[in-house]
């Protein structure tokens, strides 16, 4: 479905076109439900969080001042339900401990990857956002998924622009990691 | 010029856009815009122009029809309206319309009963006017 800018609806909106804000639901429901999901990490409890985050947006449109991103702002409100509904204050701190493969080539695992058709490559990079934390998830759906830039999620999950890019850094360093084991039980099970 | 860093970020964007994102229920969009129109209605009612043009013809109304019960009652029972040095019966023009207000509320005989209910519609008046004003959702007054 083709979607205007999302400041054609909201103007539409605010002239009491209320059905134009369905619109808007439309074009931003699944991210709204996907960031809910992936920090209460319970289906029922996100598409509430997600209906709640929509009518509240509603409500608080007309105070909306385009200053950012209509859908930075709604991903801040539903970032803020989510975290005070599972009572969590503060982005919990990167696990510094995890697991990097190391003395590997970037440059290799991509190649690696590329060798892989559209499918097995779904299949990876599905398995190794299961391994990453809540927040880490979150941040590579932000920055990889949505293209956000790392001063618009520093707005959307409270915390600065160099933690933000801090955090990218080690979460990058980590999904090659993660992807270069996988790739190598894979050839493992392969040659067995 | 593209770093290792700029080329790593552009692979891993092209990858996880492979990733499927999550989605919602399929009634997600109808559930959120029957919240807003249930919650909506309260501030079309009284929000608008006509609302506030009604509230002030309310009040004109209460305001007149609280003089005239006054008025209505200390002449009915030949109270004056102010003690002592203050009494407007000193006042040649109060004193007029004080007469000509006594003789016409004299030439109408109205019983206890018919004030009663005259009280009671009014007072029934303010409370409908009071329930609108702080009725919530798509339901009217008369629905608990």
């Amino acid at each position: 479905m083709n979607f205007q800018s999302d400041n054609f609806y909201i103007d539409k909106v605010l002239n009491n076109d209320a059905n134009a804000y369905a619109s808007l639901v439309d074009k931003h429901k699944n991210m709204v439900y996907t960031i809910a999901l992936k920090i209460v990490r319970n289906r029922e409890d996100a598409e509430e969080i997600a209906q709640d985050v929509f009518v509240k947006a509603y409500q608080s449109l007309a105070t909306f001042k385009r200053e950012s991103k209509f859908s930075t702002w709604l991903y801040r409100i539903v970032y803020n339900t989510a975290i005070s509904k599972t009572r969590k204050k503060q982005f919990e701190t990167t696990d510094l401990n995890y697991d990097i493969v190391e003395n590997y080539s970037e440059d290799d695992i991509n190649e690696d990857l590329n060798r892989l058709d559209n499918n097995e490559q779904k299949k990876v990079i599905n398995t190794v956002l299961k391994k990453l934390n809540t927040e880490d998830h979150l941040l590579v759906t932000l920055y990889y998924f949505k293209e956000y830039s790392t001063e618009e999620i520093s707005g959307i999950v409270n915390i600065s622009q160099s933690n933000v890019k801090v955090k990218l850094h080690r979460i990058r360093k980590k999904l090659y990691g993660e992807i270069q084991k996988f790739i190598k039980i894979q050839n493992k099970e392969i040659y067995l | 010029m593209i770093n290792n860093k700029d080329k790593s970020d552009n692979f891993l964007k092209n990858l996880i856009k492979k990733a499927h994102i999550e989605s919602p229920s399929p009634n997600f969009t109808d559930n959120v815009m029957n919240q807003i129109q249930a919650q909506q209605q309260p501030a079309t009612q009284l929000t608008g122009k006509t609302a506030g043009i009604k509230n002030y013809y309310f009040l004109i109304a209460a305001g007149l029809g609280a003089v005239i019960y006054a008025v209505y009652y200390f002449i009915s029972n030949d109270i004056s309206l102010f003690p002592g040095e203050f009494d407007p019966i000193l006042i040649p023009v109060f004193g007029k319309i004080l007469a000509s207000m006594k003789e016409m509320f004299q030439s109408i005989q109205v019983s206890s009963f018919t004030v009663v209910i005259i009280i009671a519609v009014i007072g029934l008046f303010i409370i409908d006017r009071l329930l609108r004003r702080f009725q919530t959702g798509k339901q009217t007054y008369f629905s608990f």
